[in-house]
């Protein structure tokens, strides 16, 4: 299916790829519908898009957290699994989203503190709030490596 | 915004499926429970408010900046 898009214009999607996200992505409950696409048609790349089918100019840089933070293990609720169908690890994955400051792409974050759950199968979708604060909506992944190998200083 | 005054031990129902206790009030902490069905949602003010206005700021990024990022990341490699 043909969908338009404000940053890259016609494009087409396979509709087997469409991810559905029956909340939306918090802020934007409007859009419930997404396809993942590579960036500049390079499936190399880690940093992808995350595009909204049903509004064209809404789309937001995703990435593996496991390639910045290997230990990254959120603690996903029974409940969140349940609605999304997941009944083995192996059903499903995680992503977040990245922000890049505007001119300072070097200070981008990832948010891990609201990562999105992705069932394999079915392709539904959550952004799943997780309720403590072990994991910074603000993680630096440029910086990354450097924080985790030196001490805190407070 | 609705005001109700309930002490320890009371509890509010909203609509048939969501129940909400006042557990314990100490100082100016409160502690309250929350019983609502699996798929309802329930969030911390602060953070939900958090993971929104990041998300409004992740939305806004541009080709550009992607393609400016991608660099550095290979750079550091």
């Amino acid at each position: 299916m043909k969908i338009y898009t404000s940053r890259f214009g016609e494009i087409d999607v396979d509709k087997n790829k469409v991810i559905n996200f029956a909340r939306g992505i918090l802020g934007f409950p409007e859009a419930k519908r997404y396809v993942v696409l590579d960036h500049m048609n390079n499936p190399e790349i880690p940093f992808k898009w995350l595009q909204a089918i049903d509004k064209s100019d809404l789309a937001f840089v995703i990435t593996d957290p496991l390639l910045f933070y290997p230990d990254y293990n959120p603690g996903i609720e029974e409940k969140d699994l349940k609605e999304l169908k997941i009944s083995d690890s192996s059903d499903y994955g995680t992503i977040v989203l990245v922000t890049i400051p505007h001119g300072e792409p070097e200070k981008m974050t990832a948010n891990l503190q609201g990562p999105i759950v992705l069932n394999l199968k079915t392709r539904d979708a959550r952004q799943i709030v997780l309720l403590d604060d072990e994991y910074s909506t603000r993680y630096p992944l440029l910086t990354s490596h450097i924080q985790l190998q030196s001490p805190t200083v407070k | 915004m609705l005001i109700l005054t309930r002490k320890s031990g009371e509890g509010i129902r909203i609509g048939d499926d969501i129940r909400v206790v006042v557990l314990d009030v100490k100082g100016n902490q409160v502690r309250i429970g929350i019983e609502a069905s699996a798929s309802m949602p329930v969030h911390r003010d602060e953070v939900y408010e958090k993971i929104k206005s990041e998300n409004i700021k992740a939305s806004t990024a541009t080709g550009e900046n992607l393609h400016r990022l991608f660099k550095l990341w290979t750079e550091k490699k």
